[in-house]
């Protein structure tokens, strides 16, 4: 994880001195005294923190449709959310990023349809469907208690 | 934003409308529920300005002798898909044409963006990525180290 906020800190360096500051002081930190802290983190995790990074390179229009750059705070937010949500054996989302400069989060495994947009550390969209027979589908905007989406994620990684 | 649209009964239920996929690993996921790949569902929500989604409609297109592919004219890197005007309805959106200067069978899906998301899971390849390319996502996927 270090080596690569440091990597991607030093190409950075070449383009947003003010970007690579934030990353240094805000995200890496966090991240690896996470990671160092908890043993229990899926192996995915560094490879999806890094993917998240990668964001931060894409240009306005990068889906020809006039999408925004990534926030960085977007991407901070759901890292934390990452972090706070999921187990050693919940499976690898995948992470998109979203025209208005959002980070979406999403698994499609399992007969589980699970996506989440983070909007902010206390506003995220969720959408859960779910094949299996006694499961209800829902949306909707958590704010602050993120229980529903920590049983959805539960459910995700013990089926 | 949506007071100012009517959907347009022109647009048949089984009219295609395109939307252009960008050739890139955060873009296009393996659904393993569906076993294919797709795009994701952030491939379909409303411009940042909030303006609705934009697609090209295929009865526009075909009145100008042109094809689907011809939505990826001056886009490299992307590939094409597809969903049906009745899709859309029955996810409560409206189809409108909203003929561009510079695309005149360019048109606009209306309507809840949480629900216009989930037309990625219906959507349906009109240019495919290759295999090579989406062997090259899977594989940036497990090993961006």
């Amino acid at each position: 994880m270090e080596a690569a906020i440091e990597t991607f800190g030093a190409r950075m360096a070449l383009q947003n001195n003010e970007l690579r500051t934030w990353l240094i002081k805000i995200f890496e930190p966090k991240v690896r005294s996470t990671l160092s802290q908890n043993s229990e983190y899926p192996a995915w995790l560094k490879t999806t923190v890094n993917q998240l990074i990668e964001f931060l390179y894409l240009e306005e229009n990068w889906d020809t449709y006039g999408a925004s750059t990534t926030d960085p705070a977007s991407i901070e937010f759901t890292v934390e959310l990452i972090l706070s949500l999921v187990k050693q054996n919940t499976p690898q989302p995948w992470v998109v990023p979203t025209p208005n400069g959002r980070v979406q989060f999403e698994w499609h495994t399992r007969g589980i349809d699970l996506e989440i947009e983070v909007i902010s550390p206390t506003l995220v969209n969720v959408s859960y469907e779910d094949s299996k027979e006694g499961f209800d589908d829902w949306d909707c905007e958590l704010t602050n208690d993120f229980s529903k989406l920590a049983t959805a994620i539960r459910e995700l990684t013990v089926r | 934003m949506t007071n100012t649209y009517t959907d347009d009964p022109d647009i048949l239920n089984d009219d295609c409308l395109y939307r252009r996929i960008p050739l890139k690993p955060s873009h296009i996921i393996f659904d393993d529920n569906q076993d294919r790949w797709r795009p994701t569902s952030a491939s379909f929500k409303d411009h940042p300005d909030g303006t609705p989604m934009s697609i090209t409609i295929q009865s526009e297109l075909e009145e100008d002798n042109r094809l689907p592919e011809n939505s990826l004219d001056g886009y490299d890197d992307c590939a094409l898909a597809s969903v049906t005007a009745g899709q859309a309805r029955e996810r409560n959106q409206m189809v409108v044409k909203e003929r561009l200067p510079e695309e005149p069978a360019h048109g606009v899906v209306v309507g809840n963006e949480k629900k216009k998301g989930k037309l990625a899971k219906e959507a349906v390849w009109v240019v495919r990525p290759t295999e090579a390319e989406l062997e090259k996502i899977e594989l940036e996927r497990k090993q961006r180290n």
